[in-house]
């Protein structure tokens, strides 16, 4: 802007007796005209994944082409995909990761140059310990695991990545249905191993009378 | 007569002291490299829509048998995307007595540059919209992003996971909101991870990131009009260069108009482009965390 002070007026074109007035009415000496004739020809999309708008769309684009999108999705977060299969792949990293963080903790050592450095037991990877990284690492990969196993069945739905407004309800299929059994509590696996370990009979030794 | 001690500010001394003003400054323009990280064409005068077609794959050749007929014959497929320009503009009008008084600048060199910043900018935000179209997505709300996913974001890229367009070719570019960089560098040179003080992490910690610096293989770009939100996420993106198209129908037009019965002059800059996806596995939007360090 020439100044920030000045009045900014936004749409058309104005007539120039209609810039007249303007001009007249806000007594100022420059005044600045936005006239983006595609705007109007532009909508935002509610993205069905991540629960957000979109930037502006052209307008038949966003019709035609976003609209028509569908992916694949997990009935529990937020994981989608164009490509079948990767939902299943997806619970089966959540598990996979879960196994291998589960006791997972941050490894302090003393890294090249005597620096402290951050290591996560679970899978090994250094962290920075800028934004608390190393928990919230750890925190989210054992959260994510435990919503999924709270939900207990998880769909793989076939369904539509945009809608042109959160009230609108999309079509969606169920492709695929997966029983997402989480692990025994930690107390129960160890009590369960004592009580199934096989106990050996004493025998009794005669005594030679 | 009055009496006692004279300040500058006594009765009517202020007004032989000069008021100096300097040379107007003005507000900084992020930077948007945005309608450079995509493919570009120009449409040619006397056309009024560009479509791009992308032959998707056959299917693998089969082994024959001597003497057995081949009776299954492929078929080719397109996937097109049709672009058609639009207009964009920006238009300043000045009065003329502006123009004759303002002493701290040339207003009309000004609003020039100005309404140049403002149609790039625009530019730049239509590339931007497109970045949230991406199927894929990496990282989600309140997460930082950190070198794995963009390490894993790659190899995705560079996977063979889709008939109708393959693996994505190169280049690849990442756009970035700043705080997402600012991760990045946190990966890279906090002395907490595996860097060490030598090398790329010794010089991260020395200057900043450059447009040209890159991170397995892809440059990262500061994208200086990507928003965030509420949260606050921002929405950036890592894709080949032609996954994201723009078409451009016209250089930037300047006009200049008098209007003597308003007294002043009109200044405007206009310009027909249409940007769109071709190639959706072709882009990974970058969804993540962007609260401010400080």
């Amino acid at each position: 802007m020439v100044n920030q002070s000045v009045d900014t007026y936004e749409g058309s074109a104005p007539t120039p007796r209609d810039r007249r007035r303007i001009v007249d009415e806000s007594g100022r000496d420059a005044i600045l005209f936005n006239v983006d004739s595609s705007e109007a020809n532009k909508i935002k999309l509610w993205d069905l994944v991540d629960h957000t708008w979109t930037g502006p769309l052209e307008k038949s684009m966003a019709m035609e082409h976003y609209l028509a999108k569908v992916v694949f999705k997990c009935s529990c977060c937020t994981e989608a995909s164009l490509h079948e299969g990767d939902i299943e792949k997806h619970l089966v990293q959540l598990k996979s990761g879960y196994e291998s963080h589960r006791e997972a903790e941050l490894h302090q050592g003393i890294g090249e140059g005597g620096q402290i450095n951050l290591t996560c037991t679970g899978c090994g990877t250094p962290m920075s310990m800028r934004k608390n990284q190393g928990t919230k690492h750890i925190e989210r990969i054992c959260s994510d695991y435990d919503a999924h196993v709270k939900a207990g069945t998880i769909d793989v739905l076939l369904t539509h990545k945009y809608a042109t407004s959160p009230s609108v309800s999309m079509p969606e299929q169920v492709t695929n249905t997966v029983i997402f059994k989480g692990e025994q509590p930690e107390v129960d696996r160890v009590s369960r191993s004592v009580d199934d370990r096989t106990r050996k009979r004493r025998r009794r030794k005669r005594r030679s009378r | 007569m009055a009496t006692g001690l004279s300040l500058s500010s006594t009765s009517n001394l202020t007004n032989g002291q000069r008021i100096i003003i300097a040379s107007a400054k003005e507000a900084f323009e992020p930077a948007a490299p945005d309608p450079d990280l995509i493919e570009s064409e120009r449409i040619p005068t006397g056309s009024k829509q560009w479509d791009i077609s992308t032959y998707a794959r056959l299917t693998d050749a089969q082994a024959l048998t001597e003497g057995v007929d081949l009776s299954s014959v492929q078929q080719l497929a397109t996937n097109t995307l049709q672009l058609t320009p639009a207009e964009h503009g920006i238009l300043v009008t000045l009065s003329n007595r502006l123009i004759r008084r303002q002493g701290d600048s040339s207003v009309v060199t000004v609003a020039g540059r100005q309404i140049g910043s403002s149609l790039r900018r625009r530019m730049a935000k239509d590339v931007i919209s497109l970045y949230d179209g991406f199927s894929k997505s990496i990282v989600g709300t309140t997460a930082a992003i950190d070198i794995t996913h963009f390490r894993g974001a790659v190899a995705y890229l560079l996977s063979d996971n889709n008939a109708n367009f393959g693996p994505a070719p190169m280049p690849l570019h990442a756009a970035l909101h700043i705080e997402q960089i600012s991760d990045i560098i946190a990966d890279l040179s906090d002395p907490g991870t595996s860097v060490g003080r030598d090398g790329y992490s010794a010089e991260l910690m020395q200057r900043w990131w450059r447009g040209s610096d890159k991170l397995y293989g892809i440059p990262i770009f500061h994208s200086g009009n990507i928003q965030k939100d509420s949260t606050p996420d921002a929405k950036g993106a890592i894709f080949a260069k032609e996954a994201l198209y723009m078409v451009i129908a016209n250089d930037s037009d300047v006009t200049e108009e008098d209007d003597n019965s308003l007294r002043a002059r009109e200044y405007g800059i206009f310009q027909e482009w249409a940007e769109g996806e071709r190639a959706d596995p072709h882009g990974v939007e970058v969804f993540s965390d962007v609260t401010a360090t400080v």
